[in-house]
Order: C-alpha cells, then structure tokens, then sequence
C-alpha cells in the first residue's frame, strides 16, 4: 500500500532533518503549483508499504496569509494526506502545541512527534507521553533527528495509523463561543465544505478565504468576529499552557539561555554586529568564487582540450557542433556548478548553525527601505559573485514576494563576469581615470539594484511590506549529514532545471554564429542580427560590431571581450590594436554608456534558465529582459544626451 | 502602550493586537492577549528587535510591534515610565559596569524610592539619573 504522508510543523523545530532521517538523500524538489514555494518529497519503502512523504513549507498557523501558510493549509484542506504527521519541538513546544490543536480541527489522522528529544534529556526536561496522548487523543513519539532515535517507531505508527488504529477525536473548547460556532456550522450548506467545524473555526478567526467562501450563507454580527479573532487563539494557548502544566515537569530552560544570549549578545552586537556579518559573507565568498575556482578552472581547460582535440580531426560542420556547440554548451553548465554546489555547502552551515536569521535581523532596517528584508542581503551580497548563485540562494527567502522581488533585481548587481569587458573599455578609452569610472559603474549598479526592487514591489505587490515575524531559533552544530543533503538537493536542482536551458541556448547560438558562411563570423546570421539590432542602438552612438558583441554578451557577460576581438580582428590581449581600433568606432561618451549598458542590458542565458527554474514561470523571465532592456537603454540614452550637453 | 515603545529588558503582558497583513502569524507565534513579552536586545541599527515569546526569540520590526498594545507588570516597571509614588527596585536589565555605577549610588534591588513630581529620590536625597540608566531600573509600586 502506498501512504501519503505530510509532514508539518513550525520553521526550526528540525521537520527537514527529521525528513532527511526518513527517506535519505532520495528526494525530488519542485515548486507547488502557481507559487515559488519548494515543494520536497521522497519516498521510502517500510516492511510492505510505500510511504510517500511530502515536507510541506514551515508554518506557525493554518490561516491562509502568506504563501507558505496557504500551501501548507490548501494541501491539508482539499487534498488531506492518509497521515499527517506534526514534528513538535520537545524543547519549546507552546507554539508546537498550538498547530497541533489547529490540526486537529482540521485532520484526525495525526501523529505527534516531540523532535530534540536528546536535547531536552540533557536539559532535564520530562516529558509524560502519556498525558499528551490522552489531551491530544493521538499517538505520540520521541525522536532526535540527530541521534535517529524513535525514526523506526514513528515509521510503524504511520503505518498504523494509516490502516485506521490509535485516534480518539479530542474536541477543544471554545467556552462561551461554542454556541456561536455551532451556529455556523448549521449555516454552512452541505454542498460548500464538509469540515464544517474547521470552517466555523476558521470564519471566526477573520480567514480571509474562509469568509470569501461562507460569507453568502453566514449571518451574523461582524463585530463578533473582530472579538472572535484574537479570543479564539487566546483559548489556542491557554488549552496548550494546561496541557504543558500536565505533562511537562523537571528544570526550566534557564541554561539554554545564557549560552544562546551569550552568543547573540556577540552575533548581534551594536557595534560588531555588522562587521562580523561583513566577514563572514566574504569568507561565503572567498569559499564560493576563490577556493573552488580552481575546479572550474581546470573542467574549463579540460573541455577546451577536448574542442581543440576534436578539431583535430577536420573542418566540417558536424565537427564544429560538437566542438564549439555542444562542448560550450555541457561547458556552459559545467564550470557553474563547483560554485554553485560550494555555495550550498557554505549556506548550509550558516542556515543549520541558525547564523542566517540574526544576519538577516542585523541588517534588515537598510534592506527595509527598499521593500525587502534582511534575509535578502546575503542573496543580494552573492550577486556581486555571480547572478546565478544569488538567484538559487533566494529558495531560503520565506516570503514570496521578497522571493520574486530579490529573483528579478539580483542581475542588476554588477557580476564578477562582468568585469573583464569592464576593464577591456576602461583601459582604452579611460586609462587615467580607471578606479572612478569602475567605482561609478558599481555605485550605479547598486542605485538600480535599490530602485528596481522598489520598483517591482510596488508593480506587482501594490507596496506591501515584507514581514519581518521571524525566529530566531537555538544554535545548533551543523550535521555533515544535513549539509551534503541540502547540497546535493539544490545544487541538483540547478543541473537539471538551469542546465536543459543554458545547454539549448548555447546550440542556438552556435547555430547562429555557423550559419550560413561555415565559421565566419563577420557573415554570419549573428552579425546579420547585430546589424539589425543596431539600428535601435544608433541613439547610443553604438556600431553593428558593439551590437553584435553584445548580442553574444546574451550567452555570458564575458564572452562581450572575445566577441569584440573576433569582429574588429585583434588579439585578446593586443591592447594597443584594440585601442586604436575601438576609438575610432565610437566616442567616449558612447563607451561610458556602452558600461552602462553592459551593466543593465539583459540577465545571461544562465541568469534567465534560473529565474525560470526558481519563479517556474516565464512570464517573469520576460518582464525580467524587457525590464532591464529599458532600463539599459534608458540610462544609457541619459548619459549620451547629458554627456554631449556637458561636454 | 503599543510594544514598539517598550524598552529593552522591560517585560510587558499584551493587551490585544491590532488588524494588520501579519496579525495571524503574530497569534499563532504566541503574541496573543494576557501572554508575556520580554524585549531582549535590539539590532545595531535598533530596528528591529528581538522579543522572548514562551521561550521562543522573534524578530518584529518597530512598524510591526506597534500593532501590539501591551501594559506593563506590576512588579516589573521601568523608572523611565513610573509615574509618581513609593516604589521598590525589582530588578535590573544591564551588565557589570553599570552595576558598579549603580551599587555606588546606594542602590540595590529593593531599595525603597519614591518619585515626587518626576524627580527621584532615595532615602530623603534627591538623585539625578540618566534617561538611559533609568530604562535599567525596574520598579514593583507599593
């Protein structure tokens, strides 16, 4: 038999380990329908049963909010998995409790799991199974996700429970609402929703869905509902404080305290605060861009070993598609992913340590001026690395609309790609004046980067701001286990979504670069495409070479050097012939404003495949190009028309 | 009071809170009326603030926390915000130096002091305290 089971619980309480522990590394990563929200299964076979376990997104309520508690409540509501389990923190349990309590309301096949078990032991908490399974009226199991403790007994409970055993429906009482409630509940038409109490619950509580769904059919005083709402998990919590009273007893939390404020009071020190954060992001980066680059660099000369070897062999088109088409394109992928797989191993440490929520609370107030959140700014901060990372790093961002917002601004951050074609201009047309016109270019990027995200917050989100209600859990030590898992999942995640893209795209711009003259790309239908493409580039004081450099730009930022050198005819590294060549072309009003341009003109192929695979819409890839098309344009125009004006 | 207001280390029971996008997260979280909130540290920048929720740390930033009406305890107000009247000094919220610099005043937790049309004084004297010292000094009425 295959059983569905979903897993729920608040953010921290260790629902990722615990699912790590029950179905290993095997697992597939999606987003759910219509949302960038992740959605993790897996699978894992237990004595003769399948059981197919789905980790939904970490939720404090059941309401229907933000687009985590949506999914999480849609997936419970219209499509009830036959187990649902409620990964419960042992050691600070009231928010716990009160989810469970919503649960209840909602499903009845429900396990209670108390999660850190181990770590409630050391703190010489008790915990009386026995009086949470008789106020909860379900099964209950100790675990730790990190000593694999109870895993086997929570593996046969779900198979128990969901051949029908263990469930004795525990009813909460509203007191003095009661009445009311049922009053709903009689309202509500058979034909509407079947769970009618959860319903009634949830009307009264203001669910905004729950109201837009009933609302026809329900008459009543909606002053009572602005009481309701807040009395209603008021009576939540104090069922949870008598419950805890009942089966909780042994020493109070003091000592996990102190250590954690001693470390906060560093971490998140007034003056220290940010420098620490500033040193930690650089040693993320000096892992992520420095350390690793060597692999990348040596898969790099290996395929280009590998072209050149091929090449060996003859001048036909057939070789040329293997060499330059299909090489670059598996080359495209390829030298990404030692960054991109580094860059999860670093964000897993600083996301299992509990590290990242104080970096996002240390530096939120400069990110909340642009309508994101702290939680942004490292997302952001890894842009100047490269777009791409930064764009995967956003699948942490718990809001979806910082998610988008940060996804669709990240490739206006100045990329480390970038900065080849940056010093190429600068060193011919502003030699004397190189750290300014590069410091200028960086400042821009970093005003747009601000500019946009606002910009599309007030777009697509009508200005809402992104909440900050975040926890900030206890510090743990990263398992190795956990880190190579949450690796492994994203990074395989960008191959195969990111990779099929940047792998097409290079064939097509192959095809593009081949045809119709065999290899000669001063006639082929690229630059036949960069001579129509310059007639828009006209205003700028651009010519069909730049165009046609900048069309190639497309596949990666630095390929606009290469491209430059194989159109004019110079050595990559011939600077002098390069200098006399290109000033002759345009002025230097038009090369400020080509930087300009190379800065904000289109995301690369790599960028694009990843706001695809990370937004799972190309809706957004589109507004993403034309957005910063005009963008590009628009500032590019500014400088020429101010630049002629002044000078 | 709204809980943005509170200063940090003060304790404070919450009152009700306000129609906003968050207000079911911050019910859910435990921010419901009657429960306890302790303002434990700020950010650097002092927005926004990390707050004791049973046992749980939440950050809220000042624009969210003032959708949040709490009072003060009984025992547990801070000197900055006592009215006037007898008071005995319950607690306080702040390190080793100022301790120190508080211990050579002559104050200790339960000293007796009485605030007379804003001013404080202990033992008869009148005492001159700095706005931040005062929000270190927690105060139970008598």
């Amino acid at each position: 038999m295959v059983i569905t089971v979903g897993l729920v619980g608040n953010p921290n309480v260790g629902k990722t380990s615990l699912f790590n522990r029950l179905v290993g590394a095997r697992q597939y990563v999606a987003n759910w329908p219509g949302v960038t929200v992740s959605k993790i299964e897996g699978a894992t076979t237990w004595l003769n049963d399948t059981l197919h376990i789905i980790d939904l997104p970490g939720t404090y309520t059941l309401s229907s909010q933000s687009a985590d508690e949506k999914v999480t409540r849609d997936f419970l509501f219209y499509t009830p998995p036959n187990v649902t389990v409620l990964i419960a923190d042992s050691v600070n349990p009231q928010q716990s409790f009160y989810l469970l309590i919503e649960l209840l309301e909602l499903n009845s096949n429900v396990i209670l799991v108390m999660n850190s078990i181990d770590e409630a032991k050391k703190l010489g908490i008790k915990i009386n199974k026995f009086e949470l399974q008789k106020h909860f009226g379900v099964p209950v199991v100790f675990t730790s996700a990190k000593t694999g403790e109870g895993i086997d007994e929570l593996k046969n409970l779900i198979v128990e429970v969901a051949r029908g055993k263990h469930i004795k429906k525990v009813v909460f009482d509203y007191g003095d609402l009661e009445s009311i409630i049922l009053k709903i509940e009689k309202e509500i038409p058979d034909s509407i929703l079947t769970n009618k109490r959860f319903a009634a619950i949830k009307f009264l509580e203001e669910d905004k869905e729950i109201q837009k769904i009933l609302s026809p059919y329900i008459k009543i005083d909606y002053s009572i509902v602005k009481e309701t709402s807040t009395l209603i998990p008021s009576i939540r919590y104090s069922h949870v404080e008598n419950i805890i009273k009942e089966a909780y007893s042994g020493k109070s939390l003091n000592y996990q305290r102190t250590i954690n404020d001693k470390i906060d009071h560093i971490l998140t020190h007034k003056f220290f605060g940010i420098p620490i954060l500033l040193v930690i992001m650089y040693l993320v980066f000096k892992f992520t861009f420095d350390v690793i680059q060597p692999i990348s660099d040596y898969l790099e000369s290996l395929l280009s070993l590998l072209s050149s070897y091929i090449k060996s062999f003859g001048n036909n088109t057939f070789i040329s598609l293997i060499s330059d088409g299909v090489i670059n394109g598996v080359g495209g992928v390829l030298v990404f992913i030692p960054n991109i797989f580094a860059l999860f191993f670093a964000l897993g440490i600083l996301e299992e340590s509990g590290y990242l929520p104080r970096a996002a609370f240390v530096v939120d107030r400069i990110m909340y001026k642009m309508k994101l959140s702290g939680r942004s700014f490292i997302s952001l901060l890894l842009g100047f690395g490269c777009n791409v990372s930064s764009i995967m790093s956003t699948r942490g961002l718990p809001d979806e609309k910082e998610r988008i917002g940060t996804i669709l601004v990240s490739p206006f951050i100045s990329c480390s790609a970038r900065l080849p074609v940056y010093l190429m201009i600068t060193s011919i047309f502003f030699n004397k004046y190189k750290g300014e016109v590069l410091f200028s270019i960086y400042a821009l990027s970093i005003l747009i980067t601000a500019l946009s995200a606002y910009i599309i917050n007030k777009l697509f989100f009508k200005g809402e701001d992104v909440p900050l209600v975040m926890e900030l859990p206890r510090y743990r030590i990263p398992t190795l286990r956990n880190i190579f898992i949450y690796m492994w999942n994203k990074g395989s995640h960008f191959i195969q979504k990111a990779g099929t893209i940047i792998f097409a795209a290079s064939i097509v711009i192959w095809f593009l670069s081949y045809f119709p003259s065999k290899g000669h790309i001063e006639t082929s239908y690229a630059a036949y495409l960069g001579k129509i493409f310059v007639h828009l580039l006209k205003p700028l004081g651009f010519n069909w070479q730049i165009a046609t450099a900048l069309l190639f730009g497309g596949v990666a930022k630095e390929v606009i050097v290469s491209s430059l050198s194989m159109l004019y005819g110079f050595a990559e590294s011939d600077l002098i012939s390069a200098q006399s060549l290109l000033s002759q072309s345009i002025s230097n009003i038009s090369a400020y404003a080509l930087l300009v341009f190379i800065l904000l003109y289109i995301p690369c192929f790599a960028t694009l495949a990843s706001i695809k695979s990370e937004t799972g819409s190309w809706k957004w890839v589109l507004f993403s190009v034309l957005y910063s098309f005009t963008i590009a344009y628009i500032f590019s125009l500014l400088v020429v028309i101010l630049g002629n004006l002044i000078f | 009071m709204t809980l943005d207001k509170v200063p940090v280390g003060a304790k404070v029971k919450v009152i009700n809170i306000n129609n906003s996008p968050i207000k079911h997260r911050l019910l859910g979280i435990g921010i419901v009326p009657n429960s306890l909130i302790e303002v434990v540290r700020g950010s650097p920048l002092g927005d926004p603030r990390v707050y004791r929720v049973f046992n749980k740390l939440i950050s809220l930033r000042n624009s969210e926390a003032s959708s949040i009406e709490v009072e003060f305890l009984n025992d547990y107000i801070p000197l900055s915000l006592a009215s006037d009247g007898e008071y005995i000094i319950s607690a306080f919220s702040a390190g080793q130096q100022f301790l120190k610099k508080i211990s050579l005043l002559g104050l200790n937790v339960n000293s007796n002091i009485s605030i007379k049309n804003g001013e404080i004084y202990f033992k008869g004297k009148k005492i001159n305290l700095g706005h931040g010292m005062k929000e270190k000094i927690f105060l139970r009425r008598l």
